[in-house]
């Protein structure tokens, strides 16, 4: 009976750690185009943050956020940048005022973004999880 | 510099001409922040004013700035911030450019800045007035007051650019070189130096000082911690003190943790002065937030100078005047982000900053009438959008 337990106990373990540690309730897309399969989240945020400002082939990367009162941004915000979204304006405000740089467009549903993604082969989003997909749009897996 | 200055600004001003007017809109973002303090000393028989209060109480600080972004490409943007702020001396009011210049960017690491730029130094210059960037009404003073660490912008050319690792550690640096209006006001100092006999001896009461030939720096480290930063910062110039030339060397260190509830920062600099003095400033500063919107706070500002070629008899008349040593407590509500009301008291030894008017320190210290000791409170309301 203990052995079974413990197998058990092992299965579970070994399970649990094979799939995500979190499901995450949002997907990141860019546009088909984009060769981009992979980002970690370190990178995704940077990019969201315009601290890294070109893919690999130097294009300029378009990122573009969901409204702020949305509580797919508030998800978002604290998976990938680790902050809460007010954190967040207060680094948009130091980015602005310094001249740095401006945050990005921001699109009020799924629908607006994907539209957005769609149009721009540079552009990069982030949706909710159960979002149908257009043709021109496809997901980046985050790892990390 | 006047002349560039106008120049970009005729330049934002013709932007829209370089593209179609629908691309323009498109390209164009407009931000813009304010605020209003009033000010009052706990003991109304002093004649010292500290930050934007006195005795009788000052309710005329306010300002307001826009700030104009312009993408005309890809690589080449447009910068200009506009000002307008009154403060209490002599109800002064006082407009112009924060900054306006055209950087060309060619990749992350590396970007072109020219014109008139916002001074890289530290942890707040190139925000200088903005309220809700800061948990106290007011920057610390024994960085950013007007003590001749640093100034608002500098005219002439820079090099910026970031790097940034897969790991999360970072860098960010800043190469600059051109012309620097640095904030000062060292009545204080000319007072000591000129001794009790002034006899034919006028004071300058000028607020800022031009330093030219000058290069300067900055270099931060962003670490895997997120919101954890440390730099350095420095620069060199000159400016004329009759009959020669006077170098000047400023610089600097900062650590800065920033997360949902801590704002933590420190800070310190030195000025070491071929025009005979040397002064080092430091402060620490933290912030916590209780809620959401209730957040406190607490300051500790040091700054010391020293005087070449004064007496030990002529700064014994005023030695608190080469000092302030400053303790602040503040409580402050956050509405959003953009927009907080804070109430801070201030406690401070030393007139290096907390003095009377610079028209009055000489006759107040020729009485024997300076009080060392200046408690203030402070209220006021910031805004940005």
């Amino acid at each position: 009976m203990r052995m079974h337990l413990l197998v058990g106990v092992l299965l579970a373990t070994l399970v649990g750690s094979a799939a995500p540690a979190q499901s995450l309730p949002f997907r990141v897309v860019v546009h088909s185009d984009n060769p981009v399969g992979t980002l970690t989240r370190e990178r995704v945020s940077q990019l969201f943050l315009k601290k890294v400002t070109q893919w690999q082939d130097r294009s300029r990367v378009a990122p573009v956020e969901m409204r702020e009162a949305l509580s797919l941004r508030a998800e978002f915000s604290r998976r990938i940048h680790q902050r809460d979204v007010a954190t967040i304006k207060t680094y948009w405000q130091q980015m602005i005022f310094a001249g740095r740089s401006v945050p990005p467009p921001e699109r009020a549903s799924d629908a607006e973004v994907l539209e957005f993604v769609q149009r721009n082969p540079s552009a990069i989003g982030y949706v909710s999880a159960d979002a149908t997909l257009p043709s021109g749009v496809k997901v980046v897996e985050i790892s990390g | 510099m006047r002349r560039m200055v106008l120049a970009y600004a005729a330049l934002t001003l013709v932007a829209p001409a370089l593209l179609p007017a629908q691309s323009f809109l498109e390209r164009m973002d407009v931000h813009g922040y304010g605020g209003w303090s009033f000010g009052r000393t706990v003991d109304n028989k002093t004649t010292n004013h500290f930050l934007f209060g006195h005795s009788r109480g000052d309710y005329s600080h306010s300002e307001f700035a826009l700030n104009l972004s312009i993408a005309v490409n890809d690589r080449l943007k447009i910068d200009a911030q506009p000002f307008w702020h009154s403060g209490h001396h002599a109800n002064q009011t006082a407009s112009g450019m924060d900054y306006v210049f055209a950087e060309y960017r060619w990749s992350d690491a590396f970007a072109l800045r020219a014109g008139q730029v916002k001074h890289p130094f530290g942890i707040y210059t190139e925000v200088f007035d903005v309220g809700t960037l800061r948990p106290f009404a007011a920057l610390p003073q024994s960085v950013y007051g007007p003590t001749g660490f640093v100034g608002k912008a500098y005219s002439g050319v820079g090099f910026t650019g970031a790097l940034y690792a897969s790991g999360g550690w970072g860098v960010s640096y800043d190469v600059y070189g051109g012309g620097l209006e640095v904030v000062e006001r060292d009545v204080g100092f000319q007072v000591l130096a000129q001794g009790p006999d002034t006899t034919g001896k006028t004071l300058n009461f000028a607020e800022t000082k031009a330093f030219r030939d000058v290069v300067g720096g900055r270099l931060v480290m962003h670490t895997p911690v997120a919101g954890m930063s440390f730099g350095i910062s420095g620069y060199t110039g000159t400016r004329p003190v009759a009959p020669v030339e006077r170098r000047r060397t400023v610089y600097g260190a900062h650590a800065e943790l920033l997360t949902d509830h801590w704002s933590l920062r420190a800070e310190g600099a030195h000025q070491n002065a071929k025009e005979g003095r040397t002064i080092d400033g430091a402060y620490i500063e933290a912030a916590y937030r209780l809620t959401r919107e209730w957040q406190v706070a607490a300051l500790y500002n040091t700054l010391d100078a020293e005087l070449d070629g004064v007496s030990a008899v002529d700064i014994a008349r005023a030695p608190s005047l080469l000092r302030h040593k400053e303790r602040g407590v503040a409580l402050n509500y956050w509405f959003t982000p953009n927009f907080v009301v804070k109430a801070s008291y201030h406690e401070v030894d030393g007139n290096h900053f907390a003095q009377p008017e610079p028209v009055r320190v000489r006759s107040v210290v020729a009485g024997n009438a300076l009080r060392t000791r200046t408690e203030l409170v402070l209220l006021g309301a910031q805004l940005s959008f």
